[in-house]
């Protein structure tokens, strides 16, 4: 129990800020199997449901395993690639409808339909729609409060299957041109940054977009559509066990394959994901300001022996006290929180002291 | 959207307490936790990236080759590491000290930090353990009293002498008389700075809260047979003696909430057990509580203290504690209430939605019909409406009418007009 309590001033003694942990999470493609052209996978988990598939960084049945990212495939309605005739045609539609809701919500205009992907920062001015998209879904655990901005890249290999298993025509995406005050554009979801290619196999454009907050990153399926010169259709993939034809193209494969055996394929291209996550750590400083007038004494038993306070030899000796613990109260005068210094600071009338106290939360 | 406000008798605080249980084997300078043998992964030569024996606190990088957040050091790392940039709000990792991060980093600077972070049990032997340094003064040949040799036992010295109520087997220094209750009297009585300790340390993140009084167990392996265990029985810290030659001695004290076991029993242990390599520095000596647990991180293994230290083996294990702060949240839906859905499909399909659209009126349908979504028994036949909704999820908001969270159930609740249904919400703090 103090035997005096300094009050604080609320306009001095007192702030706020803010301190932004970040983490560095390089994912690569020993992970998600890239390049092995092998669909045994103990990290990679299906489900009956069939709308996209998991991706751990362990064997998924083994508790030590964290969830990395969720894959799947998704048109929208007025896609060409919508027929009654494609695999899993309706939930396709679903999925890119519940996505484009979450994420970007409705038409200013209409006020009735769901906004569509486009390749700019511009959400409103309907044009360069992508209709037709890979998502992918990373955890919240590896994500933490938002992807950094301008920290995230991506390596895919783009060439024919053949090739893509042996990192063939690999181009990196990354959202360079996004920073923490431009770049990017607010919506729905949150924040989002468009995924530029920066190589020279393809045309320096816009591939994709990532939600920073959201933590999802969307591509458009075009980009595994041509060869170098735009004209030649590409194998995507090569479904072993896939109903009857085994190459296919892109366009092929999202309506002619299950959402699983079209995100086998993507990952076996994805050669490497990174990028900086962050954490807000909200912090409260309290300066709390020793006058050298006040905290002198010490009601420590051993402060004083026989009457005497055992630091002083002569009367008029000043006191001396040594400060070790700070103690925080509320206006009821209850003990909140305690802080403790690294080591006890010497106090006496000739000095006075301003210790900062910082409070994470 | 229907807001609804909780009552005094909706929510419910309590805790939820779990004893978590651990073991720790020690044999031949390892540490097997739970009894979890070493796995090697197909990249790092430790699946979990820690050191034998230890426990990786997020088990954040599993199977890789772990990168310390040294640019272009090691080149094929590819692991998670943190880091954070100085700013004024003096935010830091431990891994920079006080005046490291004061003088050699600049505002705007990276420091980094690395993963995994990895805990375990450790024993220190402290022979004489309130040793102190020895200061010389070079003027007048004085000698006086340094530092403390070993300084986990100095800041324990406290902590002991206030637990001393529960037991007096906690006092640093005692001079009382237990000849009339103690088997051995010769050990009384005693001052722990001249006694030889041996101080395990248990990391919490093995216990929780506390260790749980009473389920501590300690055995002395040699060549495989149990030559000693102690218990803490009384629940009050004293481990005593429960097999062995001396039983109903205490050995040792246990801080519960701390997670610390010092034992001081020097007594032999098992009948005709012989001496064997015990100590980091080769020598020997026969089995005493004193040596429990050599080779737990400190330092003694075979090639320190000689082939024969393999005989002795330990087990340690306990009960710890953890208490998770509950909130029970009764939310209600009562007859006549909750029994319309904002979503688009719960009106019934191709209705006309606007009647009038000008520059100066908008007027939607008001005989918009609610689509029927009672089942019926035969083919071909619609029920009679009835007036219903599927609960999918519940959202909480605070005063401000914020949403905090979002609780959804695993399967929609048909929610019938003349019934009343309460839904019980759970949430971990």
């Amino acid at each position: 129990m103090p035997n005096q309590f300094q009050p604080f001033n609320l306009n001095t003694d007192i702030t706020s800020t803010k301190t932004l942990l970040h983490e560095a999470i390089p994912l690569t493609g020993a992970i998600y199997a890239f390049g092995t052209g092998s669909y045994i996978e103990e990290n990679i988990k299906n489900f009956a449901h069939g709308q996209f598939q998991s991706v751990y960084d362990y064997p998924y049945l083994s508790s030590s395993a964290n969830h990395i990212f969720d894959l799947t495939v998704a048109y929208d309605e007025t896609s060409d690639l919508s027929a009654s005739t494609s695999i899993q045609n309706a939930k396709k539609i679903n999925m890119y409808n519940q996505m484009t809701q979450v994420l970007l919500g409705y038409s200013k205009d209409t006020g009735e339909v769901v906004q569509k992907f486009e390749s700019d920062l511009n959400i409103n001015n309907d044009d360069n729609y992508m209709t037709s998209v890979f998502l992918i879904n990373l955890s919240r655990l590896i994500t933490k409060d938002q992807i950094k901005k301008g920290s995230f890249t991506m390596k895919l290999a783009t060439g024919s299957w053949v090739d893509a298993t042996t990192a063939g025509e690999i181009i990196t995406l990354t959202d360079t041109s996004a920073s923490a005050d431009s770049g990017t554009a607010t919506v729905m979801g949150g924040d989002y940054g468009l995924l530029y290619q920066q190589g020279p196999i393809k045309e320096p454009t816009v591939y994709g977009l990532v939600f920073y907050q959201a933590g999802v990153v969307v591509l458009t399926a075009s980009l595994f559509q041509n060869d170098l010169d735009d004209t030649l259709q590409k194998d995507f993939s090569d479904q072993l066990g896939d109903l009857s034809q085994n190459q296919k193209t892109v366009r092929e494969a999202l309506t002619g394959s299950t959402i699983s055996a079209s995100c086998n394929a993507l990952r076996h291209r994805i050669c490497d994901i990174s990028f900086n996550n962050t954490t807000e750590i909200n912090s409260n400083i309290y300066f709390c300001r020793v006058p050298w007038n006040r905290f002198n004494y010490s009601t420590n038993p051993t402060y004083v022996s026989g009457a005497q306070i055992q630091v002083k030899n002569l009367a008029s000796d000043t006191p001396i006290s040594y400060v070790t613990t700070i103690g925080l109260y509320n206006s009821a005068g209850e003990l909140l929180a305690t802080a403790k210094l690294s080591e006890p600071l010497r106090k006496d009338p000739t000095n006075e002291l301003t210790l900062r106290v910082r409070l994470d939360y | 959207m229907t807001l609804k406000k909780f009552t005094d008798k909706d929510i419910i605080l309590n805790t939820m307490r779990a004893y978590p249980e651990a073991r720790f084997l020690i044999f031949d300078g390892k540490v097997y936790y739970n009894s979890i043998p070493d796995q090697s992964g197909a990249i790092s030569a430790d699946v979990y990236c820690v050191p034998q024996g230890h426990i990786s606190l997020y088990e954040y990088n599993i199977d890789r080759v772990i990168n310390r957040g040294i640019p272009g050091e090691p080149t094929t790392a590819k692991s998670i590491y943190p880091f954070i940039t100085k700013q004024s709000a003096g935010a830091s990792f431990r891994t920079a000290g006080k005046i490291s991060y004061t003088n050699e980093f600049v505002y705007g600077d990276i420091l980094t930090s690395s993963y995994p972070m990895s805990a375990s049990i450790t024993r220190e032997y402290l022979p004489t353990a309130g040793q102190r340094d020895t200061i010389i003064n070079t003027h007048t040949g004085e000698s006086t009293a340094g530092a403390p040799i070993y300084s986990h036992y100095w800041a324990l010295k406290n902590r002991l002498n206030f637990y001393g109520t529960l037991s007096e087997h906690y006092k640093v220094s005692s001079s009382y008389d237990f000849g009339h209750l103690s088997v051995r009297t010769d050990r009384d009585p005693w001052n722990k700075d001249n006694q030889t300790i041996n101080l395990i340390s248990i990391p919490s993140i093995f216990f929780g809260t506390k260790i749980n009084p009473g389920t501590l167990s300690l055995k002395w392996y040699f060549t495989g047979s149990l030559i000693g265990e102690l218990q803490d029985s009384k629940q009050n810290g004293e481990l005593i003696e429960v097999v062995g030659n001396n039983t109903g001695s205490v050995a040792g004290v246990v801080m519960y909430n701390e997670g610390f076991i010092l034992l001081t029993g020097s007594w032999n242990l098992g009948d005709g057990a012989p001496s064997i390599p015990i100590k980091a520095d080769g020598t020997s000596d026969r089995p005493k509580w004193i040596y429990f647990a050599a080779g737990a991180l400190d330092g003694v293994t075979q090639a320190t203290a000689g082939a024969d230290f393999v005989s002795a083996s330990f087990d340690l294990s306990f009960k710890g504690q953890t208490d998770t702060q509950v909130m029970t949240m009764f939310t209600h839906a009562r007859r006549g209430e909750i029994n319309y859905s904002n979503n688009p499909t719960y009106i019934k399909y191709d209705q006309t939605k606007v009647i009038v659209s000008s520059s100066t009126t908008y007027q939607e349908n008001p005989n918009k019909l609610i689509a029927n979504t009672t089942t019926s028994s035969y083919q071909g036949f619609d029920n009679d409406f009835k007036r219903q909704v599927y609960i999918s999820r519940v959202a909480l908001y605070d005063e401000n009418k914020n949403l905090i969270g979002i609780a959804t159930l695993s399967n929609p609740v048909l929610k019938k007009e003349d019934e009343d249904i309460a839904i019980k919400l759970k949430l971990d703090i």
